[in-house]
């Protein structure tokens, strides 16, 4: 009972969650109105109240730099030419960030770079894992050779 | 009172699974919660834009009102409902802010914005996650209430066992002796802390069922619920286009100080700002009842902006009883408008208590430390890697927050991720080593070479580097912190050079060799 009560619990703990970017009860929507212009608008994801007022911003994935920057309306949230090479969109909310990869103009963007969603996320959770894969391969492989030499209870 | 030999023995037994079911979850929130005692400090450290000291305690050096039309033009904010947050020591910049919109800081001695779009507080409020159990989704929290909640139980039966055991006439000092002592010692410390815990973690992360049955299963948020109710919110005032001649804020502040002498102003509402129904609120905490008018009970005044009469006063019998009982619990918990001497004892209490937990672990491992099951030996790998490989892992967060670039995409699930990465490595060292002591040491090696190269990256970065004339320009806070930082690292040196020495260590490595 007290190691299956003791299993339970370290598994509780491996399984911890990694979000950013993410503010709870906030999505964005991206539509794009036609081949060259897109329509950013936010909204509280419960009550479905369009946001107004917050900072948007267009930032390019490959150096950074903020490509263009808007306000969201009331009524038409915020209109923005797409710029020619990938991009986030940045929505404010207080001291948090939404943030989504913005769709690529009719043509196609002319630099392109990965996408960045979940990068962070996977390349540390493989590592994470692959520890406690390899530390649970060991203490199996100890308790099945211990057992073997001296003839001993597995518990 | 004295227990049957019965009952004593299934007391006994109780303690022990209780304990080690415990034992695990309550040192993560024991250790965390120790650090983020010093949590605002910590996050005036992390953020460079945060290392200023204020120059003059009462900001009368700049003019709010030049600032803060300054902000609304560079911000496009509404004139609606602003909230300005003095500087405290929880921040030292000056907090503008219009609800789910935008949150501007600005510094208060010469009343420049801030440029903080990349800083997001990682390490300090991470550190308040692990404490809660907010990081692990769903169970998490409930999974830190049950262990409070154990700890409760715990601790009185721990009482009763003491009162009804023998004692021998001489006692060693042996593992249980610390145990024992050391916990009869924080007593009073525990049960505040388990008990705020308790209810914290399990009664307000479980309130859904509740929520849940009141409303024919349509909304499981009980805040949703009773907010309404508990925070009532003030109405915001209709925008009125007509500006107006307005007293300014500095003239306001003075005039609530005057009509509440007791009242310590930490933020103040602005309605409808320099409109011709313009209010300003002012609230904050009861210099002679800081328990009751905590964080989520301010006490407030409020003013009529144009000529300064007083439209409401809020008084401490005024308030909902509910907000008055939690503001209690939460003052019991979280200590929120206290200063850096209670947060250190309450730091040292924490890490006494830790030890106390380690020591609780000890009493069980020594008593199966002759048996020959591999179970025991497999639970003390991951108990160092637990109690001690946290550590290094907690360094690895520091010291991340300076390697890292400040405008990386994804930066703080880097820095999470790095601290999960390391705490994993920790415990695969822990099994690929056959020494505990080798491990331990290793552990306190890492902990103290991460912790010190956090601060001397934190040095390089801002520039003080070796630098007599700017340590010297250095904020206080950022100093002290940095100086607690070198503090442990060279404590954990210590222990690294000197923990061969204690002798029980020697039997639990023997039998580990022998195992492994």
């Amino acid at each position: 009972m007290v190691k299956k009560l003791l299993a339970a619990i370290f598994l509780c703990l491996a399984s911890t969650q990694l979000f950013a970017h993410k503010v709870e009860g906030v999505s964005i929507n991206l539509q794009k109105i036609d081949g060259n212009t897109i329509k950013v608008e936010a909204e509280t994801r419960g009550q479905g109240k369009k946001m107004h007022g917050n900072k948007v911003r267009l930032v390019s994935m490959i150096d950074k730099k903020v490509l263009a920057e808007g306000m969201l309306d009331r009524k038409n949230g915020c209109i923005f030419q797409i710029p020619k090479e990938s991009y986030q969109v940045f929505v404010f909310v207080g001291e948090q960030d939404v943030v989504k990869e913005g769709p690529p103009p009719s043509g196609g963007f002319d630099k392109v770079v990965e996408s960045h969603e979940g990068r962070a996320f996977n390349y540390m959770l493989t590592i994470s894992l692959l520890f406690l894969v390899g530390s649970i391969f060991i203490a199996l492989y100890k308790t099945v050779s211990l057992h073997k030499k001296r003839g001993l209870k597995m518990y | 009172m004295k227990l049957s030999k019965y009952n004593f023995r299934f007391l006994t037994r109780a303690h022990v699974v209780v304990g080690l079911f415990a034992v695990f979850l309550f040192y993560i929130a024991t250790f965390f919660g120790s650090i983020t005692m010093f949590a605002p400090y910590i996050k005036i450290w992390e953020s460079p834009s945060r290392h200023f000291d204020i120059s003059d305690k009462n900001n009368s050096g700049i003019d709010l009102d030049a600032v803060l039309k300054n902000v609304i033009a560079a911000n496009n904010l509404p004139t609606k409902n602003i909230e300005i947050t003095f500087p405290s020591y929880r921040d030292n910049a000056l907090k503008v802010s219009v609800e789910n919109q935008a949150v501007i800081y600005v510094n208060p001695n010469n009343g420049s914005i801030l440029h903080t779009s990349d800083e997001s507080y990682t390490v300090s409020s991470f550190l308040n996650e692990l404490h809660t159990g907010a990081n692990i989704p769903m169970v998490g929290m409930p999974l830190m209430g049950l262990a409070s909640t154990a700890m409760i139980f715990l601790s009185i039966g721990g009482v009763m066992l003491f009162l009804s055991a023998r004692r021998k006439a001489a006692e060693k000092k042996d593992r249980l002796w610390w145990h024992k002592y050391l916990g009869l010692w924080l007593l009073p410390y525990i049960v505040v802390f388990t008990f705020t815990g308790a209810f914290l973690g399990l009664m307000l992360s479980s309130s859904s069922p509740f929520a849940l049955g009141a409303t024919n299963f349509e909304e499981s948020n009980m805040r949703k619920l009773v907010a309404p109710i508990i925070f009532k919110k003030k109405m915001e005032p209709k925008e009125s286009n007509s500006t107006h001649d307005a007293l300014s804020i500095a003239d306001l502040k003075q005039k609530a100080s005057i009509q509440y002498p007791n009242l310590h102003i930490t933020t103040v509402n602005l309605y409808a700002y320099n409109k011709d129904n313009y209010e300003a609120m002012f609230s904050g905490y009861l210099g002679d009842n800081q328990s009751i008018s905590g964080r989520n009970n301010r006490m407030s005044i409020t003013l009529n902006g144009i000529n300064g009469d007083v439209v409401k006063k809020v008084h401490i019998e005024d308030s909902h009883i509910i907000k008055r009982a939690l503001s209690a619990f939460y003052f019991l918990h979280f200590l929120p408008d206290q200063g850096a001497e209670w947060r250190i004892a309450f730091f040292v209490f924490g890490i006494v208590m830790a030890i106390c937990l380690i020591a609780g672990y000890l009493v069980w491992s020594d008593r199966k430390l002759r048996s020959d099951g591999i179970f025991h030996h497999i639970l003390n790998k991951i108990a160092i890697a637990f109690f001690i490989g946290v550590l290094p892992a907690t360094a690895v967060l520091f010291a991340s927050n300076w390697i890292l670039r400040f405008d990386m995409y994804d930066r703080d699930i880097w820095i999470k991720g790095a601290f999960y990465a390391t705490w994993a490595f920790v415990l695969f060292y822990a099994f690929l080593e056959a020494s505990i002591l080798n491990a331990i040491r290793k552990y306190l090696l890492w902990f103290a070479v991460l912790m010190s190269s956090a601060v001397l990256m934190h040095a390089a970065k801002n520039g003080y580097f070796l630098s007599g004339v700017n340590i010297a320009n250095m904020s206080d806070t950022v100093f002290f912190v940095d100086a607690g930082m070198l503090l442990s690292s060279l404590l954990a040196m210590l222990a690294y050079v000197f923990i061969g020495r204690f002798k029980y260590i020697k039997q639990y490595e023997q039998r580990s060799l022998e195992a492994w």
